[in-house]
């Protein structure tokens, strides 16, 4: 059987637990719950970020695509205008380099491209350098350049003096070029364009998810810290009002009842240990009282046994000088009888 | 509760109501009470068992004293 004292050293220490663990496991769900959105918030930055460079590298391709056929164009404006062959073998040079360049910008590109817009890149891009390549090579027949550009296994262009490759089908240069540049319009201005487009627009709206969950992620965090607050406010008062209340009242009572107030009451009445603590302050009053009664009983007992004795006593001695010294003997047995009677009453009272 | 803790209740209520404002006489008449009966009254608890004889005598001593068990 544990003492009172530690059982309300458990109950104060059960409660001062309790209340540890709510403000945890609140602050724990709150905390969780922003966890999860500084998560979200990175994974958005993070797809912002991808959005952007691939922003980025529809710019850059485009941008190579434009020099590309500002190659191509000087080239053509060199075979017509009769340029010395070595000047046209270095702008066959530079339009080679060119579509190498656009080749590997539109590389890297398709690797953050969805499948289906790396084919049409893909594609696109095929089909445009085909035809800047027939019409080269129409602008050199027509020129008189023996040089033509051949199409390689791996891709790639070459420049090389031979009279079968791409050769004009009838059509003129100029309309050759008019071709080429709906093409060149087509792939940078509408396929590129788009992409870059949707680029911005996931960017765009990849960001704002960041932000919107990275503030939610805040609000959380304020909201956990004024809950924590909130919590521990609370039951520091329940704590107060469930401990320090009760026992500054069994207190109160304890002194009442030390100073003679009996008829003191308390008021708390919790089921606890606590309750148990004022509860026996209450039964040590009421055993308190119970023995006042039985010893203001016995008193009473004493003073009406007392005068009783006194008044056989004296007629006792009455008789005894009247000289009936049986009446007086009798008058003592009578006297004896009532100090029995009072000593078996103080005796009970001892046993109890 | 037993029949001679009631009456010893019934007693002490009726004493208690005529000397409610004498503490003294009180306390004699409950002496008187307890002295006539051969038992202190205020021991007697809901638990004990219940004396024919004691019930006996805590009536013949009330009506001694004028009171009705």
């Amino acid at each position: 059987m544990t003492s009172p004292e530690k059982r309300v050293r458990t109950t104060v220490r059960a409660r001062i637990v309790l209340a540890m663990s709510v403000v945890v496991v609140a602050n724990l769900v709150v905390g969780g719950f922003a966890s999860f959105q500084y998560a979200r918030a990175a994974q958005f930055a993070a797809v912002a970020a991808k959005a952007q460079q691939r922003s980025g590298l529809v710019a850059q391709a485009s941008q190579r695509l434009t020099e590309f056929f500002s190659e191509a164009s000087e080239l053509a404006l060199g075979m017509k205008a009769s340029t010395r062959s070595e000047e046209i073998s270095t702008e066959y040079g530079d339009l080679i380099g060119a579509d190498r360049t656009v080749s590997h910008a539109l590389e890297r590109l398709s690797g953050v491209l969805p499948g289906e817009q790396k084919v049409a890149v893909g594609a696109a891009w095929d089909e445009v350098r085909t035809d800047v390549a027939r019409w080269i090579n129409t602008e050199a027949l027509s020129g008189g350049t023996p040089m033509r550009l051949r199409r390689m296994e791996d891709g790639s262009f070459r420049a090389s003096v031979e009279t079968d490759l791409y050769a004009p089908t009838g059509t003129s240069p100029s309309e050759v070029r008019r071709a080429v540049y709906v093409k060149e319009e087509g792939l940078r201005d509408g396929l590129l364009r788009r992409l870059a487009r949707a680029a911005e627009a996931d960017a765009r709206a990849a960001e704002a998810a960041s932000r919107d969950a990275g503030e939610l992620a805040q609000r959380a965090v304020l909201t956990s810290i004024g809950l924590a607050l909130l919590v521990a406010v609370a039951m520091s008062v329940w704590l107060y009002r469930s401990i320090a209340t009760p026992l500054s009242q069994a207190k109160r009572f304890s002194d009442a009842v030390a100073s003679g107030e009996l008829d003191a009451s308390i008021v708390h009445r919790s089921g606890d240990e606590i309750g148990a603590l004022t509860h026996s302050v209450e039964n040590m009053r009421d055993a308190v009282v119970q023995r006042l009664d039985n010893i203001r009983e016995l008193a009473g007992v004493v003073l009406v046994l007392t005068e009783s004795t006194a008044g056989t006593l004296s007629a006792a001695e009455v008789a005894a000088k009247e000289g009936s010294a049986d009446k007086a003997a009798t008058l003592i047995a009578e006297a004896k009888t009532t100090t029995d009677s009072l000593k078996d009453l103080a005796s009970s009272m001892l046993e109890a | 509760m037993g029949t001679l803790y009631d009456l010893c209740v019934r007693a002490g209520k009726e004493l208690e109501s005529r000397y409610g404002n004498d503490p003294i006489g009180l306390v004699r008449a409950k002496g008187e009470l307890a002295a006539k009966a051969g038992f202190l009254v205020t021991l007697v608890t809901p638990n004990d068992v219940d004396d024919q004889e004691k019930r006996e005598r805590l009536v013949r001593a009330a009506m001694e004293m004028g009171i009705q068990l």
